[in-house]
């Protein structure tokens, strides 16, 4: 769904900002007027991250999960970017809410249905950097697998751009047609059936006419001339390989073929953090004169980074106080802290990640006041492999008109 | 002004910026004006020769080496380095180090400067072939007997490098720019690794159509990426401090087209508290002078540098005053939301998150990148405090560069040993 945020308003010319268009303005554009949901369209269902899945938004259709049940109908009509309350209130737990959001690549590829291994949203963003898209860029892509790189190929060269996928796996095909037309990307992407190795890319793609091939197949060395061959001047290659013997083909091939400039291979691993309030625990070691948290040392050093947010150091003082004497108070210290809420007043439902709460109420953006622990989030997705990047020569040469395709 | 990366231009024109990569992996950048220099390997090369080449093309360093000369490439230049450099690999592999033999660097540099003249044809091109090159090799196993293994090598690349050094022109983009500035002053862009940069890019969801806020201390790479990745649809808006728009040089340089020129709309940050009450002066050109100081203190010079500015920035629309949307106008594009708020910043992040949060739309991205780990956490549990928003991520990512080769495949040293942080977070309306 390429569909912008906003309501899509017709702009004024200056000089035409006459009196209609002025009412027009200030009844229409309201900020973060974002599009309504209509029946068919594709929604993302954020539930505890980083759990998250995708529903096609059918009328009389339900969803149900561990938050409760959730009619699909009710979201039509309204907009997304918001929380979604399920249908009946859980005893003593209220009712529970998920996050309706608007479908992007990057939440695409974690709530898609994994059919093959996907690239994922860091590798996609290097490759579409080092494959220099922009809207209206031509793309060859084999093998199309689960559409997570095809739907961020298709947002990057939308609207005039095209996107040519192609996968040898029939049943593959199917399902990324249906999941493309869903997404309402049919006018930029094709995706066919075809065996890249055995035929190479069709005669319609005439020589030297798209910008940039992506390669993520088990065998990208056999399709390097025949993307040499569709490549434009100076157009990209990039190849997604996860094993180093692969990449050394691939590269004979590239370097090979005398056709490409720039070669690097690299690899770009990710990691994720976590922030809460809570802290590491201080063990109670049962001394005299044990030192604590909360000294001036610790207090000046966060006065400085609050930059006077507000609080005095009376307020400051307090908070500290507030979690030393519950710290003592605390039977488990040796239980490590992590996975450990410590609810402290007002920060108490305000865990990171924490997206099925039931809070609706918007709270201003303040500098936080409590001391702060980060730590890599464990299980992140975060698959990678080896990104081989390789650019066409500007020199077509004159035996490229015949050489053939097999 | 002259525009040469509008995608259908295949030639470098007079006025363009060009992407100057050297084969020993160095990057620089210049506009290509008749006399102007560019520095590449500590020299200071005319940059006249590259007017009316292909982009893609590679030059050699002239005969004075301070020109550049053009290379016909009917086979890539970097298959035959690379196959040259395997060769001297085989070559030197074979010999045994023995005893140590100090004069014989002098000797073979003598040698070198002699086939270097004798390669010299006419037209004063180097054409030294890999034979030639294989040839000084075995002969330096020779001369260099006493030489370790590996001071050989690493003399006879030094050689090659000087004396075989190419340089592609490329067309400036985010890419090519990120690795320019990367290469030579990485402070400027506030370390942002081309993984990082392109992180940003990616997470902001980036398109053709889209409305995006930027605050850019990255000398405008990313307002200009941005920019060219839109190719003209949608718009930028680029806030910036103070009273005059930031970075307009290094947006220059991405060799924009008119309307990818016009997509970017310059913000004072001052203005965006009033977006939301219509005032008097509404159809007046926006006003880049900050709010705080009195309008009329402002000094001639600076009013008439100002509107210079707003001139060069915006040379498409000579028609409308000073280049600048009305105060209405900018209202009521900025009353509609934005697809993402990006934010790039040299000091704490947070105050500006809170003056631009009221821009992004329902369901848009908030992406933040920052060089210290702290207040970039900080800034991720202040946001999940608001309750306003979904997925919110604090990413760090690595790259590493790889040699592959059969049996010497390993990870290549990296430049810069941290590329950054990356906040995203999806902002929740309440309904
Ligand atoms: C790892 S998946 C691609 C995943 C995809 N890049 C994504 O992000 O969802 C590899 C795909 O290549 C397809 N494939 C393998 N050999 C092929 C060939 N010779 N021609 C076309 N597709 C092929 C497989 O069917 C498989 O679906």
């Amino acid at each position: 769904m390429l569909r912008r945020l906003r309501t899509k308003i017709d702009e004024p010319e200056d000089a035409a900002v006459t009196e209609s268009v002025l009412e027009d303005v200030s009844e229409r554009a309201t900020v973060g007027h974002p599009p309504v949901v209509a029946e068919g369209d594709v929604v993302i269902v954020g539930e505890k991250y980083p759990n998250i899945s995708h529903e096609v938004v059918r009328a009389g259709h339900e969803l149900q999960n561990r938050y409760g049940r959730f009619r699909l109908g009710s979201l039509i009509g309204k907009p997304v970017g918001r929380r979604w309350k399920s249908e009946f209130e859980k005893a003593g737990k209220g009712a529970c809410f998920v996050n309706v959001l608007a479908p992007t690549p990057e939440l695409w590829t974690v709530a898609l249905q994994h059919r093959t291994q996907v690239v994922y949203s860091h590798d996609i963003a290097l490759i579409t950097a080092h494959l220099e898209l922009n809207a209206g860029s031509v793309v060859l892509e084999a093998g199309t697998g689960s559409c997570s790189m095809t739907f961020a190929l298709a947002r990057t060269v939308a609207p005039h751009g095209t996107v040519l996928s192609f996968d040898v796996d029939e049943e593959r095909v199917r399902s990324a047609q249906q999941e493309i037309k869903l997404l309402k990307l049919d006018h930029v992407v094709k995706v066919e059936h075809r065996n890249v190795v055995t035929r190479g890319f069709p005669e319609s793609v005439v020589q030297h006419s798209v910008d940039a091939v992506f390669l993520d197949l088990p065998d990208p060395n056999n399709v390097i001339r025949e993307a040499a061959h569709r490549l434009k001047p100076n157009g990209a290659l990039a190849c997604f390989s996860p094993c180093v013997e692969q990449v050394q083909l691939s590269l004979q091939e590239i370097r090979g073929s005398g056709l490409f400039y720039d070669v690097r291979t690299v690899t770009n691993t990710t990691r994720q953090y976590l922030t809460e309030a809570e802290r590491f625990p201080v063990p109670d070691l049962g001394i005299d004169n044990q030192i604590r948290r909360g000294g001036t040392c610790a207090m000046a050093a966060s006065n400085a980074t609050t930059g006077g947010a507000g609080k005095t150091d009376h307020d400051e003082a307090r908070a500290y106080a507030a979690i030393s004497d519950d710290e003592h108070a605390d039977p488990e210290m040796s239980v490590p802290a992590v996975g450990r809420k410590r609810p402290r007043g007002k920060e108490a439902s305000r865990a990171v990640s924490n997206d099925t709460t039931d809070v609706t109420v918007a709270l201003p953006l303040e500098y936080p006041t409590v001391p702060l622990n980060s730590r890599p989030h464990r299980d992140m997705k975060g698959h990678t492999s080896y990104l081989t990047f390789a650019y066409r020569i500007p020199y077509l040469g004159t035996e490229e008109n015949t050489a053939t395709v097999s | 002004m002259a525009s040469g990366a509008d995608g259908t231009d295949s030639v470098v024109r007079d006025g363009d910026y060009v992407v100057f990569h050297t084969s020993d992996d160095r990057w620089n950048f210049a506009q290509v004006k008749r006399g102007n220099r560019v520095s590449l390997n500590s020299k200071r090369l005319k940059v006249d020769a590259v007017i009316g080449c292909e982009w893609g093309s590679v030059f050699s360093l002239g005969r004075n080496k301070a020109e550049l000369i053009r290379e016909i490439e009917t086979v890539s230049f970097d298959t035959e380095l690379h196959q040259l450099s395997e060769e001297l690999h085989t070559v030197s592999n074979g010999a045994e180090a023995r005893d140590e033999n100090e004069g014989a660097e002098a000797e073979i540099d003598e040698e070198l400067e002699v086939v270097r003249e004798d390669r010299h044809d006419e037209a004063g091109k180097v054409s030294l072939k890999s034979a030639d090159l294989i040839e000084l090799a075995v002969r330096s196993n020779v001369n260099f007997e006493g030489k370790s293994l590996h001071a050989r090598k690493k003399f006879i690349m030094r050689k090659h490098a000087r004396l075989l050094l190419r340089v592609r022109i490329l067309k400036p983009t985010g890419r090519t720019l990120c690795n320019v500035y990367c290469d030579r002053n990485p402070h400027g862009i506030l370390g942002m690794r081309l993984d990082t940069f392109s992180l940003v890019l990616t997470l902001a969801n980036v398109r053709a159509d889209g409305h995006y806020m930027v605050m850019d201390h990255a000398l405008g790479l990313l307002v200009g990426s941005v920019a060219q990745r839109m190719r003209g649809h949608g718009k930028v808006f680029s806030v910036f401090q103070g009273s005059t728009p930031a970075c307009v040089e290094m947006i220059r340089s991405f060799n924009l087209s008119a309307e990818e020129t016009n997509s970017i709309r310059h913000v004072p940050i001052h203005f965006l508290p009033s977006v939301f009450q219509d005032a008097p002066d509404d159809d007046l050109p926006l006003n880049f002078a900050t709010a705080r100081r009195d309008p009329g203190s402002a000094t001639d010079q600076e009013q008439r540098s100002d509107v210079k500015r707003a001139r060069l920035l915006d040379g498409s629309h000579p028609s409308r005053l000073t280049g600048r949307p009305t105060a209405r106008r900018m209202k009521y594009w900025l009353r509609a939301g934005c697809e993402s708020l990006i934010i790039a910043a040299r000091h704490d992040a947070l105050p500006l998150v809170h003056a631009m949060l009221p821009f992004l739309a329902s369901s848009g991205n908030l992406v933040v990148f920052g060089n210290n780990f702290q207040p970039m956490a900080e800034l991720q549990y202040a946001l999940s405090c608001t309750r306003s928003f979904a997925r919110i991520q604090l990413h760090e990512t690595s790259l590493v560069h790889h040699q592959v080769l059969p049996g010497r495949s390993h990870p290549k040293m990296s430049e810069l040993a941290s590329g950054g942080y990356v906040l995203s977070a999806t902002k929740l309306t309440a309904s």
